[in-house]
């Protein structure tokens, strides 16, 4: 079974430092976390033009689950069912929703955290109600110095889940940057966490929606910090404060005209800023709009 | 990269692109091998093995993955008691899996068998869910519930614990 081909050469550092140093020499190394995405990738083998690669595997740093009183802390190698396990009585029930569609337990036990949220154009769930919760990622990035740049700066920010993506759903972080570790509110008892999706993001592309709000309601029946996210496995991440601060201090309950201009306000904003959501999926989420906000007079209605 | 792996029972020390696909590297390797690898990005889940008695997506695992560890393919896993367990189920409840997904589907039962073993509930949306990996429509959801519990009940009596 001797191979003909260039051979890929496979880097397996054990701390960040040294992952670092491997991407500053070469940028352009494809980075393994668990190879759901790498590997699927239409012609991954054999493919001439392949680069080399480094695994993430080795770097315990980047392994860690970490909770207190406010967040979750989950590192980017964190496979997806380890989340689950780990965050079972911390996170929201629809985290855990959200991330147990992903997929399956085949699936879920390779798929990582960091490479579920770092796939160049792919989005999954966990994107948009990562975003909804307010949720942060550390991005190293890699500033290279000097003339002839070989002296290197390693920036560290955190970056809100949010602002990751560009409209089209892009993720744009790629080139010499790293994420490190995601932390994550834990959604207090007067906050409520809705995530709804229409079709699943992994067979149904090209339809799917996935939907995530979270929100409170003040003492005056009006909602407070809401934080909406809907999203597209191909092509669409729609967040956009502008759209969050007109739910703010929204009566509950909601009437009836008042959901239908919101829905089509929504819907403006959509077509707008998201021109690959589909009709059916700007449909799919304004109805999922529309489902929320009733479901939210109903609980409203139902303690009152 | 040389690779030093045990696959079906028998020791395979090997030179390899380090990204190679193991499906690749199993298809060269056993002339047997029941995985027919007709997929495009993993999306028809027929190249289901155990590598270390986990099921595994072999599509997506590149040889540098391998290298120290143990992979069973169907065509030894149809020799153990584990499988008979879930061939026993097929018989009593009258349901078989078409011969194209057979293999994948009969470690996929596996796969859950183990996590019901480790007491998680086998409920209809998580066999729906495990299901979804492999789309041949051979079989209902409904039909493989009832084909899970019954290789649990086998399984549960040959090991001599209630169920």
């Amino acid at each position: 079974m001797a191979e003909k081909h260039r051979t890929t050469a496979i880097y397996s550092p054990k701390s960040l430092n040294e992952l670092i140093s491997i991407i500053a020499k070469e940028p352009q190394i494809r980075i393994f976390a668990g190879g759901t995405s790498l590997m699927s990738a239409e012609g991954f083998y054999p493919n001439q033009d392949n680069g080399d690669i480094v695994s993430l595997e080795h770097i315990s740093e980047l392994s860690r689950v970490l909770h207190n009183e406010k967040y979750i802390e989950v590192g980017a190698m964190v496979t997806l069912q380890q989340f689950l396990i780990s965050g079972l009585n911390v996170v929201s029930k629809e985290l855990y929703k959200a991330i147990s569609q992903i997929g399956s337990y085949v699936v879920r036990t390779r798929a990582t955290i960091g490479g579920c949220l770092c796939t160049k154009e792919n989005r999954y769930s966990l994107c948009g109600i990562l975003a909804s919760l307010g949720a942060v990622a550390e991005i190293k990035m890699i500033n290279h110095l000097g003339k002839k740049g070989k002296r290197i700066k390693v920036v560290t920010r955190w970056i809100p889940v949010s602002k990751l993506y560009d409209a089209n759903g892009t993720f744009m972080f790629t080139n010499d940057s790293v994420l490190t570790r995601v932390r994550i509110p834990i959604v207090s008892e007067n906050e409520k966490c809705v995530f709804k999706s229409l079709g699943s993001p992994m067979y149904d592309r090209k339809s799917c929606v996935m939907f995530a709000l979270k929100y409170s309601v003040a003492q005056n029946a009006s909602f407070s910090s809401p934080s909406l996210c809907v999203s597209i496995s191909e092509g669409g991440f729609f967040y956009n404060p502008d759209f969050n601060n007109s739910l703010t201090s929204l009566s509950v309950p909601v009437s009836v005209n008042q959901i239908r201009k919101i829905c089509d306000s929504f819907e403006e904003m959509v077509i707008e800023e998201c021109p690959d959501f589909s009709d059916l999926q700007v449909e799919r989420a304004k109805r999922l709009l529309a489902t929320v906000l009733f479901d939210a007079n109903t609980i409203f209605l139902s303690k009152t | 990269m040389k690779i030093n792996c045990n696959i079906d029972g028998q020791n395979y020390s090997f030179i390899s692109n380090a990204d190679k696909p193991l499906n690749k590297i199993l298809q060269e390797a056993i002339p047997s091998f029941a995985v027919k690898n007709k997929c495009l990005n993993s999306r028809c889940g027929n190249c289901l093995v155990l590598l270390d008695g986990k099921c595994t997506i072999s599509c997506l695992v590149p040889a540098f993955k391998i290298n120290g560890t143990t992979i069973e393919t169907f065509e030894s896993f149809k020799r153990t008691k584990a499988y008979h367990d879930i061939e026993k189920a097929f018989e009593d409840t009258g349901n078989h899996p078409c011969s194209q997904c057979y293999a994948s589907k009969v470690l996929l039962i596996e796969s859950i068998l183990q996590r019901m073993e480790k007491k998680t509930d086998a409920t209809r949306e998580l066999i729906a869910q495990e299901m979804s990996i492999n789309n041949c429509q051979c079989l209902e959801t409904s039909q493989m519930e009832i084909i899970i519990h019954k290789a649990f009940t086998n399984r549960s009596k040959r090991n001599g614990r209630k169920a």
